[in-house]
């Protein structure tokens, strides 16, 4: 998988505007022009992770929340930023035509392999930016543990979502989007979590690929075309 | 890869069962699925690739895969062994001539690493049907007493009536929970 094969796809901009890639427009709480991924003056390299005296991060002052808002937005970067994107692309477009049918329709083995090599590949990238802006020592352990804790609280507020067929956090945060309490910092935007999701739910993944191609050959015809052409020869 | 290992066990905390079905082809392991998820059973063709589905029963979250046995495509069952919780192992009671390639078949998944946290359900399939051999013969000629790596257990049913699925599953998901969510 070439750098340059992925970032030669031309793609990219017909996925802003797919439905599929829905959990990849900017959440309302982060610019995209925050800061450059690499300046060590970016905002989110600022916020230093809460520790105490020997070191460990702390769990439960305001700080803490702070820094869990601190990694939802290194996320959220991450998720708006070109190397992420063209990922993201670089798969959508090259293994559309791999995936037929609709959602309950019998899956391929080699559908389930794009899927180990896509969710390998975005958790790599995920972590290695997190990493590069709240150092090291930072700790996913804890973070997910936090991001359970909100979930727990808001499945509580809201306990009579979950439908027959599964508990997704998705489902829930659907809902949640509309009556939202707006002190509450310690939430994170449906887009990360459906992303994050995505890495470990083959289910997710064959829905936004099948989304992916519903798009292509139906809603918006003269990009299938666009795409046709491209794979001539000459 | 930390981020993978920790979303997953974000997913037993939301009390989620992965369960995994295998066994050779023409055991009937697609109609057990289908049977579980109310659908129709007559239009069943040999499974190339698998089916996967979640559903809710009795505040689990069950994913159960269904992954097609013929013996070209056994090679790819390793690709679905992560992070199993349960192995259900469907058998044809009525295939005799096979038992020994299901008995080798069988003991060379329960020699897998990532299998062996995993909870094993024999189901004797197709029970019902003239010359089939009972739960008890079947058990005898997988070895299924020289198990000692695996809680196990063998359940007698039939895909077709639906007699005796949840039973198994049921025993599973028990015996999953005890491992998996004392915490609770």
């Amino acid at each position: 998988m070439e750098q340059s094969e992925r970032r030669g796809s031309t793609t990219f901009i017909i996925q802003e505007e797919s439905s599929a890639g829905a959990f990849l427009t900017p959440a309302v709480s982060i610019s995209i022009d925050e800061g450059d991924e690499d300046d060590p003056s970016c905002p989110i390299v600022t916020t230093p992770v809460n520790v105490d005296d020997e070191g460990h991060p702390t769990q439960s002052s305001t700080e803490a929340y702070q820094s869990f808002d601190t990694v939802v937005g290194a996320i959220e970067d991450v998720a708006v930023g070109s190397e992420f994107q063209a990922l993201q692309s670089f798969y959508l477009s090259k293994y559309w035509k791999d995936f037929e049918g609709d959602e309950n329709s019998e899956s391929t083995h080699e559908q389930f392999m794009i899927f180990q090599n896509y969710s390998k590949e975005m958790a790599h990238l995920i972590e290695t930016h997190v990493k590069r802006h709240l150092g090291n020592d930072f700790s996913f352990s804890n973070f997910i543990e936090r991001w359970y804790g909100t979930l727990e609280e808001q499945r509580q507020s809201n306990n009579s979502s979950i439908n027959s067929l599964g508990v997704h956090i998705n489902e829930d945060c659907s809902q949640e989007a509309s009556h939202q309490n707006p002190t509450h910092n310690f939430h994170m935007t449906c887009e990360i979590e459906s992303l994050l999701f995505t890495l470990t739910d083959f289910c997710k993944f064959k829905e936004l690929m099948i989304d992916y191609r519903k798009m292509l050959e139906g809603k918006t015809p003269t990009l299938s075309v666009t795409h046709q052409r491209l794979d001539l020869p000459h | 890869m930390v981020l993978l290992q920790i979303l997953r066990k974000l997913k037993q905390k939301e009390k989620e069962v992965r369960i995994l079905m295998l066994g050779l082809d023409n055991a009937g392991k697609t109609t057990i699925w289908k049977k579980f998820n109310g659908e129709d059973i007559n239009t069943i063709s040999p499974t190339l690739g698998f089916n996967i589905k979640s559903l809710d029963h009795n505040g689990f979250q069950l994913n159960i895969w269904d992954v097609g046995g013929q013996k070209s495509l056994r090679s790819y069952w390793r690709n679905y062994f992560e992070s199993t919780d349960g192995l259900v192992w469907v058998v044809d009671s009525a295939d005799k001539m096979r038992l020994e390639d299901c008995k080798s078949e069988l003991h060379k998944l329960l020699q897998e690493e990532r299998l062996s946290g995993a909870t094993l359900l024999v189901f004797a399939n197709k029970c019902d049907l003239p010359g089939a051999l009972s739960a008890q013969e079947i058990k005898d000629a997988l070895n299924l007493d020289e198990i000692k790596t695996h809680h196990w257990q063998i359940v007698w049913c039939s895909a077709m009536t639906g007699e005796n699925l949840l039973d198994g599953i049921d025993w599973m998901i028990t015996d999953i929970a005890s491992r998996i969510f004392t915490l609770d």
